[in-house]
């Protein structure tokens, strides 16, 4: 039984190769063959959430994604969002409205709304809500994920930025 | 200021337990009893460690004498030992047996179905009555399944009994959830033989704590064991040691050259280590104008399977906070603790105080009903109001704001005005519903004779160029957001820019010892510390410098990072012209004062009276509160329950940081909506827990919190310590559970609903009102 | 939470997929969008050797509205379905489902036919697509076929497919001038499967009702159509006294079990509400009101 195969992704704008076995979840691949570990893993049922990464422009969780599955396409994680120094602009707002307490839902939360903003640059309480209703958290209580999120998308509107 | 631990979270550069990675790491996968009750007659690992990819397969047997299991107990729990692995017999779906070793997960999940174990099942005791029929015994030694049989009493309870107009009998129960944080836990244990020294990651968020206990079980000196804690996902109670397999990595470790790692799976975190269960068997005294006058309480507790360092304690805190925040003195309370073969208890947010703040919260609504009065006129009547006040069982309340955090609550709630509208709205079909509470929130746990200890260590230390370092034993990276609480206090009460301080914690190599943070302590012991070590280290600062200026010390001032004088507005120098002083040129230290700039204290809390009601094993010397009032709409057509509006009068003693309280209450509040309304670990009759994962352990998201939720702040700073603060973590999950259940009786009011148990779910809740009897309270 | 091994093939066409499929039989399954399957694996409650992945077939991947109806490609997104203009105005009852499964995330990966072909008891589609008699054709080896909806699903997680047949697209019909549907469904919370769900479709001719279809989902082995609740309504119009009526003839349709879910008698109960909700909802839209 053939058991590996060959996979080619760009992961954060750059192209990464690798030998993997066909089961390797995405997320482990993210984490182990690549090292990049801000994306999380909180459940085995994809519940949480804290795996969602963006694959071609959309929100999907990667603990039910095949690496293989990623093969030829695009992925931005959480490590891929800020340029150098300057913070995106979900990132600041998480920031100034204490979107975060323990940090570990927090990549899956902002990708998921990355997912949101590049849909719905005006959403609304509820919007945000069912957004990232797939997200969980048990820190913060959510508001003040929700406010984050809104005033992500207010200083997007000013700054005439897009979410990507 | 923002806060600086958020930048790597925001960056995805936390660096949690798993984040952690050391080459030639070895995983270990946990093979766990399918059976609740069952001897274990064989286990043989030779068939998984032939498997690809495996290193090696470890049983309890093999295990036995390589390490000292803990022991527990004290004069009102009953004596057990903590097992790495199960060796002769497995108490609980889920319990470790055994371990296989690969060279990575995926590997090891592949080997462990090959691990062959032969049981005997035993019948499962699954309900505290099963415990007490005892078909079978959990624990053979112990004759039966009673881990904890304690009684307590104060005041003269017959007499207000025998003085009462009305006696009012109930059952409240409040059932099994758990903390579940989003990160799991997890250990990183790595031995390096040669020098003898162990290295433990870890989750959890007590690491001198856990380093004791190491030392304890392997036999190694503490000196050489080294605890790790790095961003921590959460922890609510859950990720405080030791459990079988933070002592289990380890104690392989030992055995092997290389690291050995373990990431718990949600599935294993939702049988780890449970919360709260137990009921309240509660007779109340009171006369017709709504004075409580006596309580009488039986508290059965269930512990599941083993009655480890904490689980009892739920039930010893429930013992002293049942009389809540009303002066009730007379009590009895009696406190039977059972085995069950399920998981043990142990904290969680709320830590036997949601289950007593449930339970009293109730009988206030229960008598207001039974004497015909409004429900916020009864808790008015029994308030207490006079601070320090001394409970029953020997609790003494330091400060609070009870009767004017309820004035505020229901001031800002428009009590009046919902009461008016009541009516109209239930003519219309629409089932509303307001619901109080009134809780005590207790802080800085403290255990007899045991490492839960009243005091906590700081380390406050000038460098060579004039930065601060803050070293403490607390443990700061689960989302309670120390850098910036004790970057600005300590930075304050120094005299430096807060950004010029940087904060060290959880790692035994380098910390003061300490408890590690949980129980609201930081805020008790940790800052009042800082603060001490703070000032200490200020006026040494300025004994220096008044030396290099010759002025007078106490007519300097240090602020920002500059000394100045006050009598000479020409003079200004910089901490860090007082340190190249201190550093360089050391023959320049005035008399009596040799190099070095830093200062440790421990502060310490003698007075120290532990609960009576609790055995004399516990206490806490500070108690904030919060008044919840919560409004709901039930649909009585599918049970559903939306929370319209909630309000939250909060004191916390004295705040230090307005923004850090109101995101900790927040939390506590959605924890406690979750554990009264959805989040329930559900046990079939053979011990097999049916909401083992999170499709249907469901805990609240964000379509279920409402955005109308208000948090507002009152201080009573706590008179037991310098600072004054008191925690600010549990108080959310302390009142909630009460004030959504008030609320939901009262909307459900027309059907005659009487809510005793807990979640409220929406089947539940149909089911109560298909089956309306109307208010049950038995009265003599 | 590991999937076990397996041997992973990228189809290069429907009929390989097909071919592939027969070949390995049942040791082979097929890999769309994953959302069901991946978490099925990772539990090993599904443990195929051979993991036949037809995502990137171009021939499955279209969307559209033709003289016959809307054509639904095998690869068609949750998403997709839930963010369609063309299915909003001409299939409301359809975004309605769509809009509502899983999360955000299982929405933008699951496909409809996942979720049609791993037939869930509680499945969302199963429901909408039997009353909007849909039809799904199928590709073999050696034949092509079309399966009525209401041939479809035979037992809670086994459908009318046969070995290496796959599903290529879904046909659903036009719905005439004045008609309306809606999908309701209960859920503990929201992203929850269904405790129990409702999906009806009618046609107005007036203010009477010239064709209705009710479906019920989560409440027995299959979703079934409420036949009898459906001649209630059927040459009436529907007033509050006839929606009472049908509803507690669909509750009395309805034989589901207890579960993690919820009990049975619960279940039933919940029907109620769904079918007034839907039935309400169906009536606006036929009427163009919505």
């Amino acid at each position: 039984m053939k058991t590996r195969v060959k996979i080619r992704v760009k992961v954060n704008g750059e192209t990464t190769e690798a030998r993997i076995e066909s089961r390797l979840l995405l997320v482990d691949y993210l984490r182990e063959e690549l090292g990049l570990t801000g994306t999380h893993v909180g459940c085995d049922t994809s519940n949480c959430g804290a795996c969602t990464v963006i694959m071609d422009g959309r929100a999907v969780k990667s603990c039910t994604v095949l690496a293989v599955q990623a093969d030829r396409r695009e992925i931005t994680t959480i490590e891929g969002l800020a340029r150098r120094d300057e913070l995106h602009v979900l990132q600041k707002a998480f920031w100034e409205h204490q979107g975060l307490q323990c940090g570990f839902c927090t990549p899956g939360m902002i990708m998921a709304a990355v997912d949101l903003l590049g849909k719905n640059g005006m959403p609304t309480d509820s919007d945000v809500r069912s957004a990232i209703a797939g997200n969980l958290c048990r820190c913060t209580g959510y508001n003040t994920i929700v406010e984050s999120v809104l005033a992500a998308a207010v200083a997007m509107r000013e700054g005439g930025r897009t979410v990507k | 200021m923002k806060a600086r631990e958020d930048l790597p979270l925001l960056y995805g550069k936390g660096k949690f337990l798993d984040d952690v990675r050391l080459p030639r790491t070895m995983y270990a996968t946990i093979v766990r009893s399918p059976y609740a009750h069952a001897r274990v007659l064989r286990v043989d690992g030779a068939p998984a460690k032939r498997q690809e990819g495996v290193v090696d397969v470890i049983d309890g047997r093999s295990l036995e004498g390589s390490y000292q299991p803990l022991s527990f107990g004290s004069k009102v729990v009953k004596a057990s030992r903590l097992r790495c692995l199960a060796v002769d017999k497995v108490r609980y779906a889920g319990e470790p047996l055994a371990v296989v070793l690969a060279r990575d997960k995926y590997a090891g999940e592949d080997a462990v179905g090959y691990v062959e174990i032969d049981y005997e099942p035993l019948p499962p005791i699954v309900t505290w009555e099963d415990a007490l029929e005892a078909p079978a015994l959990i624990h053979e030694e112990w004759g039966n399944n009673l881990a904890i049989d304690h009684e307590f009493e104060a005041g003269d309870v017959a007499g207000a009994f025998a003085t009462a107009d009305h006696v009012l009998e109930e059952t409240f129960k409040m059932h099994r959830h758990a903390g579940t944080p989003m990160e799991t836990r997890g250990v990183l244990a790595h031995y390096e033989w040669t020098s003898g020294r162990l290295t433990v990651w870890s989750t959890s968020n007590l690491p001198h704590m856990y380093r004791t206990s190491l030392s304890e079980t392997l036999g190694i000196d503490e000196s050489r064991i080294r605890v790790i804690a790095g961003n921590i996902g959460g922890a609510f109670g859950t990720k405080t040691v030791p459990t079988a397999e933070d002592m289990l990595i380890p104690v392989i470790a030992v055995r092997y050259d290389q690291p050995i790692k373990w990431v718990e799976t949600r599935s294993e975190n939702l049988k780890s280590l449970h919360g709260k269960e137990q009921v309240h068997q509660i007779r109340v005294a009171v006369r017709n104008d709504g004075t409580i006058l006596g309580i009488r309480d039986k508290i059965i507790l269930d512990l599941g399977a083993y009655a480890n360092r904490t689980g009892p304690v739920e039930g010893l805190n429930a013992a002293c906070f049942v009389p809540g925040c009303y002066k009730i003195q007379n009590y009895a309370v009696k406190l039977i603790g059972v085995v069950t073969n399920k998981p043990p208890l142990g904290p969680y947010r709320g830590f036997g105080k949601s289950a007593p703040t449930f339970v009293i919260e109730r009988v206030m609504d229960r008598v207001a009903k039974k004497l015909g009065l409004d429900v916020a006129e009864v808790r008015f009547k029994n308030l207490v109001t006079e601070f320090p006040y001394r409970n029953p069982a020997g609790a003494v309340y330091d400060s609070g704001s009870y009767k004017r955090g309820l004035e505020l609550a229901l001031e800002r709630i428009g009590y009046q005005d919902f009461r008016k509208d009541q009516g109209d709205k239930r003519a219309a079909g629409e089932y509303v519903g307001i619901g109080l509470s009134c809780s005590l929130d207790g802080s800085g746990h403290v255990v007899k004779d045991a490492l839960i200890s009243a005091f906590d260590g700081v380390t406050v230390r000038v460098t060579r160029r004039g930065s601060v370092n803050v070293l403490t034993g607390s443990c700061g990276l689960i989302g309670t957001r120390h850098e910036t609480a004790f970057s600005e206090f300590v930075g304050n009460t120094l005299g430096v820019r807060p950004e010029t301080v940087d904060v060290v914690e959880g790692d035994t190599l380098v910390c003061p010892i300490g408890q590690g943070s949980f129980s609201d302590r930081t805020a008790v012991y940790t800052m009042s510390a800082a603060k001490i070590a703070a000032e200490k280290l200020r006026a040494r600062i300025l004994r220096i410098a008044s030396a290099m200026t010759e002025v007078a010390a106490e007519d300097l001032e240090l602020r920002g990072g500059v000394i100045s004088a006050r009598n000479s507005p020409g003079l200004s120098m910089k901490i860090s012209d007082v340190a190249e002083a201190v550093y360089k040129r050391t023959y320049s230290l005035p008399e009596g004062l040799d190099a070095g700039l830093e200062e440790t204290h421990y502060f310490s809390l003698r007075d120290v009276e532990f609960f009576p009601a609790a055995g004399g094993t516990g206490y806490y010397p500070c108690f904030g509160n919060s008044c919840h009032v919560a409004v709901v709409k039930v649909d009585p057509e599918t049970g559903k329950v939306r929370i319209l509006r909630y309000v939250m009068v909060h004191d916390a003693g004295r705040i230090l940081n307005e923004k850090i309280v109101e995101g900790q209450a927040l939390g506590g509040l959605v924890a406690g909506f979750g554990g009264a309304l959805m989040e329930e670990l559900v046990y079939d009759t053979s011990g097999q827990l049916e909401s083992g994962t999170f499709m249907d352990y469901l805990i609240p998201n964000a379509p279920v919190v409402p955005r109308e939720i208000e948090i507002y702040h009152l201080e009573s700073p706590s008179p037991m310590t310098p600072v004054g603060a008191k925690g600010a973590g549990e108080a959310g999950a302390n009142g909630s559970y009460a004030a959504l259940a008030n609320a939901v009786e009262d909307a459900l009011e027309p059907f005659g609903v009487s809510i005793r148990d807990l979640p409220l779910k929406p089947e539940y809740l149909w089911r109560a009102i298909k089956s309306s009897v109307p208010s049950p309270s038995k009265e003599t | 939470m590991y999937p076990a091994k397996f041997e992973y093939v990228r189809a290069k066409s429907v009929a390989e997929a097909a071919h592939l499929l027969e070949e390995h039989g049942d040791e082979a399954l097929v890999l769309a969008g994953g959302q069901s399957l991946i978490p099925l694996m990772k539990f090993r409650l599904s443990t195929p050797k051979y993991v036949i992945d037809i995502s990137r077939l171009s021939e499955l991947s279209h969307l559209q509205i033709t003289e016959r109806g809307l054509l639904v490609g095998a690869l068609t997104r949750h998403a997709q379905l839930a963010e369609s203009a063309a299915v909003a105005e001409h299939y409301p009852i359809m975004r309605d489902a769509a809009a509502d499964i899983g999360d955000v995330q299982v929405r933008n990966l699951g496909t409809i036919v996942g979720d049609l072909a791993q037939a869930d008891p509680a499945g969302d589609w199963g429901p909408v697509i039997l009353v909007l008699n849909a039809e799904i054709n199928c590709v073999g080896t050696r034949q092509k076929r079309t399966i009525k909806a209401e041939e479809f699903f035979v037992d809670s997680y086994t459908t009318a497919l046969e070995p290496g047949e796959l599903i290529t697209e879904l046909l659903i019909p036009s719905a005439g001038v004045n008609s309306g549907g809606a999908y309701v469904k209960l859920g503990r919370r929201s992203g929850d499967f269904a405790v129990a769900s409702v999906a009806l479709q009618l046609e107005l001719t007036g203010d009477v009702v010239r064709s209705c279809s009710i479906a019920l989902g989560g409440v027995a082995p299959t979703p079934v159509r409420a036949v009898q609740a459906e001649r209630m309504i059927v040459g009436h119009v529907v007033s509050e006294e006839r929606m009472k009526e049908v509803a507690e003839m669909v509750h009395d349709a309805a034989a589901p079990i207890s579960d993690a879910r919820g009990s049975a008698d619960y279940k039933q109960a919940m029907l109620k509400p769904l079918v007034r909700k839907a039935l309400a909802i169906a009536l606006k839209r036929a009427k163009r009101e919505a």
